[in-house]
């Protein structure tokens, strides 16, 4: 038995058997270290919850209880709609309207989730007892999209297109960056670290993006720069595919690169704040990259330039179209 | 969670806003961020109800769900304001405990030695010391293994542990813990 912190805790609260309790013993017996530690933990055996129960918290604003309320109608009302309607027609009508131009998604395939706006949400933003939250949308996309469900953004909140440039703000991004920024504001170091890429999956879904979604996109080997491959995912935006392919650096939160569509003119790498994460973005051959992860934990612009002078080589779909992401 | 408990949601989620607000404040530090960061969690919560698994419960899913969103979109903009409760001057009151020489401080030592720890301790500590959440239950909610739950509760205890063994001579302590620093 290895007497670690957690078996000292363990025996201290009296959670340990007989053999293990004695083992712990004698093993306190021989180390003053584990003997000072078990007596630290002894000394920390206190009231915390009858101290907590005395903590007075100001009470919940009746205008938050009056907002969930509204939100438990509403998850209610458009439920009980759903059923009644149908989910299918629903969502077809709904991406319709949210971009005429759309493809079929029904051809897609089942790997596929949609990145798109809905209408629906509009209806939140209405509530007369929200309050003035800004990243309400934020909070949805969140929320439908960690279910693998529509991501649900607002479309009045995602602003207006424009060309990648330098930017101090989001200003400068385009729609689609904004909600895969706000996508990946949701991952956490552990949300990926216990994934263990299949490779075979991998490369369907790679497969499937470069003949499905026509996008020349491969998985950049960046274990170089100390960025382990987790995950790539097809998504949707407006109907359009994007692709988002998840690192995890070996310290911080994970590192996403997004690929979309974009027919403009080619456009070097460029940085930005974008929903608080560090974005920096690139087009080439009329795709749209854009390197997503948290502010300081992975040098992006040094990766983004890397990816963008085609410095890199790849692990997935480099036999298939012969081209490489940053190349394409 | 049942079938029937995902439908429940709506019905369960109105019981379980107390806790979850008191968990929110704990998180945040202040009212303004809590108040956000419960509504998200919510919307969030409603939104992905379908999703739940059998056998999780709504509560522990909750806080998750409220655990995670304070983790990636509001714990930067508060880390600062947590080191010392916005409400403490004003609702921070204490009531009298009869089994301790002196009540006020020791309560007040409890909470501000577990409000001083790493984020990461504090959080176990709020879940399982003062919510009542066991291990398993406190591992679902934050996503981890038991044995992390386990190994961060012991780091934690141990640093509270050590702060009172300092004021060894302190008025602020049970007997029971003097006992255990002897």
């Amino acid at each position: 038995m290895k007497i670690d912190d957690a078996s000292l805790l363990a025996y201290v609260d009296g959670e340990l058997s007989g053999p293990e309790r004695e083992q712990v013993e004698k093993a306190i017996r021989e180390s003053e270290d584990l003997a000072s530690r078990v007596s630290m933990l002894r000394a920390s055996q206190l009231p915390y919850r009858h101290a907590f129960e005395q903590q007075a918290l100001p009470p919940m604003p009746e205008s938050l209880g009056r907002s969930v309320d509204a939100l438990i109608r509403q998850h209610v009302e458009r439920e009980s709609a759903e059923r009644s309607a149908g989910a299918d027609a629903a969502e077809a009508a709904e991406a319709a309207e949210a971009d005429n131009s759309r493809g079929t998604e029904e051809q897609h395939g089942d790997n596929v989730r949609p990145l798109r706006p809905r209408t629906k949400s509009r209806q939140w933003l209405s509530l007369p007892q929200w309050p003035t939250w800004p990243k309400l949308a934020v909070a949805f996309v969140a929320g439908a999209f960690c279910c693998g469900l529509a991501l649900r953004l607002v479309p009045q909140l995602a602003g207006g297109g424009g060309a990648l440039t330098t930017a101090s703000d989001d200003s400068g991004m385009t729609p689609w960056i904004k909600a895969a920024a706000g996508y990946q504001k949701l991952y956490t170091r552990d949300t990926v670290a216990l994934l263990q890429p299949d490779m075979s999956t991998t490369a369907t879904t790679v497969a499937d993006i470069q003949q499905v979604d026509e996008l020349p996109v491969r998985i950049p080997d960046l274990r170089s720069q100390g960025l382990t491959f987790k995950r790539v995912q097809r998504l949707r935006f407006h109907g359009k595919p994007l692709v988002q392919i998840v690192y995890l650096p070996e310290k911080g939160d994970p590192v996403a690169l997004c690929v979309l569509k974009e027919p403009k003119a080619d456009a070097a790498p460029s940085n930005a704040k974008v929903e608080g994460m560090k974005v920096v973005a690139w087009r080439r051959g009329e795709v749209g990259y854009a390197l997503i992860g948290t502010p300081g934990a992975v040098d992006l612009d040094a990766l983004g330039r890397q990816l963008y002078d085609g410095r890199v080589s790849a692990t997935v779909g480099d036999n298939r179209t012969g081209t490489d992401v940053q190349q394409s | 969670m049942s079938t029937a408990d995902v439908e429940n949601l709506p019905s369960l989620l109105p019981g379980m806003l107390p806790r979850l607000w008191a968990f929110s404040l704990r998180l945040c530090g202040n009212q303004h961020d809590a108040e956000d960061l419960l509504q998200r969690a919510c919307v969030r919560g409603l939104e992905r109800a379908h999703q739940l698994q059998p056998g999780t419960s709504p509560l522990s899913w909750m806080f998750s769900i409220v655990h995670s969103t304070w983790l990636n979109e509001l714990r930067a903009r508060n880390v600062r304001s947590r080191s010392s409760m916005e409400w403490d001057d004003n609702f921070l009151e204490t009531v009298p405990d009869p089994g301790a020489r002196n009540p006020a401080d020791s309560v007040s030592e409890i909470i501000a030695a577990v409000e001083r720890l790493p984020d990461a301790q504090r959080t176990v500590m709020l879940l399982v010391a003062v919510e009542g959440f066991s291990y398993a239950e406190a591992a679902e909610v934050l996503g981890v293994p038991i044995g992390t739950i386990m190994s961060r509760l012991s780091r934690a205890r141990q640093t509270i542990g050590a702060q009172f063994s300092d004021h060894d001579t302190s008025s602020a302590r049970s007997s029971k813990n003097q006992r255990a620093a002897q």
